[in-house]
């Protein structure tokens, strides 16, 4: 998905400048083919084995340093990866798929790359002492997965679903490292061993391991060895930086050459002396959106009712957020599926501000306005007698959300007009997280990012996910359950893609979520990085992504380091 | 106040009436008169605390004072006595005032009878005017979401005073009781007491606060709390070294023969006599309060938005430092002037109280 259409621009340095998606050329000798690319990760990552992995830094880090069997493209497109795969064939009752590796594959210490590897890592993800819950959601559909020779693996798939390709990108770790001090320790974490060989990692993609200075950086630099197109730098320095404010600074002067700008950077930040000299902005639609997610498995008395959650989505004032707190540059989300996406429903019909039309339905509802304060109630009978609830809730926010505390102060301003009494409580990021998984909270603000496939929400939505999936407000609906069952068993892409438009419309309508915004990428990039493409994901997280950045030989990128 | 009997003993030498009336504490108080830079961060702690108290007065979108639908109408000054504890229960805005919603700005307009706040925003009210420059409209300025500036600024005054008076009131309290007893009886109870000084004196009080803050309800009166319960060690070693000095003294050996209890000792005869420097430690205290409350809600942990405090208020105008550097301005200010004077205060008390001083005319 490149980003053809050029932004208006709101003031600052150049937005998708052609430089920034131009190919490389295939002259290679116009390639700087020895500059260094210094990348920005937003915190330490948690560790660098790959089956691990959960967090953004971690993954970026992965993307550089291990080669994955399949890859998707910008379009969210599956492939295998010719580096490493010869063929992927499923049967014809897609229950089971033969993957052949090519041959002369090794990892960076020379060591080959073998059927093995792939076993013994699937063996590891799905052993319930090893702490991997990201890698094992897709990895647990696969039955069995074994090696009849050294080239080729066998998977067993638990059912006949399309997606049983995603779940056979089983993120491979050497046999011959992990294996040695397993009997010591089961979880791959805890034994010094371990520690070590998950912070200094021997891969097999276009970069290895050089140096992780904790909170610094971390240094990779090219391998030979690598057999795909072989990435243009010929080092990549990521530097942590947690504080935005600091990404820009160092951003101007030369220190990283791009980062993910907050809106404000983006939007007014961008204009001055210092950033036009070395800088250019690059933006393109994501398939992210921000919500409010309604807790409503009746643990409060507010949002199981269907038609107060769509009063509250009327009171919301989506304009007036996207103007103040976004600062203009995000879009208004018409539910679970971007507009750019195939699954996306145009009958979808948005929720229009109208605070008129919201204390109505709220009325209509039973929570009547009363005439002493003017907050809402509703009386509702009890074995003990009738009960007084007043319409009061508090809304969850990341404390480390720039936005959020915007969004809340617009709503709550709002609310209060037609009587409904809004707190808002701001939680550190992982008390915020726990607290979504135990239930315990009547609204919270957060934002998903689309997966790979529509069916990753699997665990969003259905009502079984509930227990122990992200279906954190409790949303239950037969029909949409139905819908992603019948998705799961289609084959037909136009048929599939119709159920998932289908789920898409009646989730807006159930409102289970206040659908606020749409997040474009908002990315700064070194004026001199060129061969950028933006995919549903950003200009990261896809294939061949970073590998495919470039900068000229007459007028490269440069560092101050 | 001190007990009169024994200062007088303890300054037996004089005999005039007038000295004889003559306490610790109003020693203390005329040395600190002499001292400028105290009356100065006095009179600003004073000005502040005016502020904090008649908040609703200076900045609200309700009026102070009005004639609405055939009768008089006072608001804003409900919203001040309300800030008495307690006296919200009896004390309530009449109607339409205390309906949630009602827009008091549109429904009276510019009635003429109407007395308004200098400011007439209130602290969480938003516009459609979005980091809006210093204006007429707007002194300060306007946030992201259009909120007056100054009206938060002033609101947030509330959330200082507070922070200040109650956690070093709690420290105060634990302080003295702990200190005074480890003073007073000495040996293990001493020992005791003194090891717990220093084991919470060993901890970085701000990442101690900080750790405690993650784990409950960030909220005012928990960080109140966790702040009293944090800084009593400072005024426990003082009041335990005045303690300890005074015991001794004659006018003790009195009160005991006389059969007083040691709690009736401590609190009657040594407490009064030993206040006059811990007045200087909780005034510094005060200070270390206001910063530390401005740090948390820096970093989300204090006061939570959208109630305002100066925290947060320079936490949302260093983020928007970029396109809106007047906004840094009115916490920076607030927050230096509030330190200072408390500093200042403290400062002067401790010359007040210094025996060495005190003897120069």
């Amino acid at each position: 998905m490149q980003s053809a259409a050029v932004e208006p621009d709101v003031g600052g340095a150049p937005i998708n400048p052609p430089s920034l998606s131009e190919p490389a050329p295939a002259d290679r000798s116009l390639v700087a083919d020895d500059a260094t690319l210094y990348l920005c990760l937003k915190a330490n990552p948690r560790t660098l084995n790959p089956i691990l992995m959960s967090s953004d830094p971690d993954n970026r880090v992965r993307e550089l340093i291990y080669d994955p069997l399949f890859t998707f493209n910008d379009r969210l497109e599956w492939a295998i990866n010719d580096a490493l795969v010869e063929s992927y064939r499923e049967s014809d009752d897609h229950l089971s798929a033969e993957l052949k590796l090519r041959d002369g594959a090794t990892w960076h210490d020379g060591r080959p790359f073998t059927a093995d590897d792939v076993v013994f890592s699937y063996q590891q993800i799905m052993d319930d002492r090893v702490p991997c819950p990201a890698a094992r959601t897709g990895t647990d559909q696969i039955v069995s997965c074994d090696a009849p020779d050294r080239l080729t693996v066998r998977f067993r798939f638990a059912r006949a679903m399309p997606t049983n390709r995603w779940y056979a990108a089983v993120p491979v770790i050497p046999r011959h490292i992990y294996e040695q001090h397993k009997a010591a320790d089961p979880t791959l974490t805890r034994d010094e061993y371990y520690v070590k060989q998950n912070r200094e990692p021997i891969g097999n993609g276009p970069y290895r391991f050089v140096r992780w200075l904790s909170d610094d950086r971390i240094e990779l630099a090219r391998w030979d060895g690598y057999r795909g197109p072989r990435p243009h730098f010929d080092r990549v320095i990521l530097r942590i930086v947690p504080d935005p404010s600091a990404r820009l600074r160092m951003f101007e002067r030369g220190l990283i050459h791009e980062f993910e700008t907050t809106p404000l950077q983006f939007a007014r930040e961008t204009d001055s002396e210092g950033f036009r000299a070395v800088g250019v902005r690059g933006t393109a639609p994501q398939w992210k959106y921000i919500y409010i997610c309604w807790n409503q498995d009746g643990s409060n008395p507010f949002f199981a009712d269907r038609d107060v959650r769509r009063a509250i989505c009327r009171a919301i004032d989506y304009d007036r957020i996207l103007q103040q707190a976004y600062d203009g540059l995000y879009e208004r989300s018409h539910g679970i599926h971007h507009s750019s996406a195939p699954m996306f429903n145009p009958q979808i019909g948005p929720f229009e501000f109208d605070l008129n039309e919201a204390a109505a339905m709220l009325d209509r509802a039973g929570w009547i306005r009363s005439d002493d304060d003017g907050w809402r109630y509703k009386t509702t009978p009890t074995p003990n007698g009738d009960e007084r609830k007043r319409f009061q809730f508090t809304l969850n926010v990341p404390a480390e959300s720039a936005t959020s505390p915007a969004v809340a102060a617009i709503i709550q301003n709002d609310l209060a007009k037609i009587g409904v009494q809004m707190e808002t409580r701001s939680l550190e990021f992982s008390t915020f997280t726990q607290m979504n998984r135990e239930h315990q909270f009547e609204a919270a603000i957060s934002a998903w990012s689309f997966g790979k496939d529509p069916d990753d929400e699997w665990n969003l939505w259905r009502t079984e996910s509930y227990r122990d999936g992200r279906n954190y407000g409790g949303y239950s609906n037969a029909r949409v359950d139905e819908l992603f069952e019948k998705a799961r068993q289609c084959f037909d892409e136009r048929q599939r893609t119709a159920h998932y438009a289908e789920i898409s419309r009646i989730i807006y309508d159930d409102a289970p979520y206040a659908f606020i915004a749409n997040v474009p990428t908002l990315w700064a990039f070194n004026r001199h990085i060129r061969g950028v493409a933006f995919s549903p994901r950003g200009p990261v997280h896809f294939f061949p992504g970073v590998r495919n950045w470039w900068t000229h030989r007459n007028d490269p990128v440069t560092a101050d380091d | 106040m001190p007990n009169n009997t024994s200062s007088a003993v303890e300054t037996g030498a004089n005999r005039t009436p007038r000295r004889r009336r003559e306490t610790q504490t109003y020693r203390t108080w005329r040395q600190f008169r002499r001292h400028r830079t105290g009356l100065f961060g006095l009179s600003i702690i004073f000005t502040l605390m005016l502020i904090a108290v008649s908040a609703p007065l200076i900045a609200g979108n309700q009026p102070i004072a009005c004639h609405f639908d055939g009768q008089w109408h006072f608001p804003a000054l409900v919203d001040v006595a309300n800030k008495i504890p307690f006296l919200s229960f009896v004390l309530n805005k009449s109607k339409p005032f205390r309906f949630a919603g009602f827009d008091a700005k549109t429904a009276v307009g510019d009635d003429e009878s109407a007395i308004w706040p200098v400011v007439r925003y209130g602290p969480l009210e938003t516009t459609s005017d979005g980091l809006a420059r210093p204006s007429r409209e707007h002194w300060l300025g306007t946030d992201e979401v259009g909120r007056d500036l100054l009206a938060r600024l002033v609101h947030g005054a509330v959330v200082s005073v507070k922070v200040g008076v109650v956690s070093m009131g709690i420290a105060a309290v634990l302080g003295v009781l702990l200190g005074g007893a480890a003073g007073y009886f000495g040996g293990w109870t001493d020992a005791l007491i003194s090891r717990l000084i220093e084991v919470v004196m060993c901890f970085p009080v701000f990442f101690l606060i900080l750790s405690i803050m993650v784990w409950i309800e960030p909220d005012i009166n928990n960080v109140m709390v966790v702040i009293g319960l944090t800084r009593w060690t400072g005024i426990a070693r003082y009041t335990r070294a005045e303690f300890l000095r005074l015991k001794s003294q004659d006018f003790v050996a009195a009160a005991v023969v006389s059969g007083a209890g040691p709690l009736r000792i401590m609190l009657r005869h040594l407490l009064p006599n030993a206040m006059s420097p811990l007045w200087g430690t909780i005034a510094f205290g005060m200070a270390q309060a206001v910063l530390t409350e401005a740090g948390l809600s820096w970093l989300g942990f204090g006061v939570q938005w959208p109630e305002p405090s100066w925290g947060n208020l320079l936490r949302s105008a260093f983020e928007h430092r970029g396109v809106a550097p007047a906004m840094i301005a009115g916490p920076s200010v607030a927050i230096l002037l509030t330190v200072l004077a408390y500093n200042l205060v403290g400062d002067a008390l401790r010359d007040a109280t210094d025996p060495k001083r005190a003897a120069t005319p």
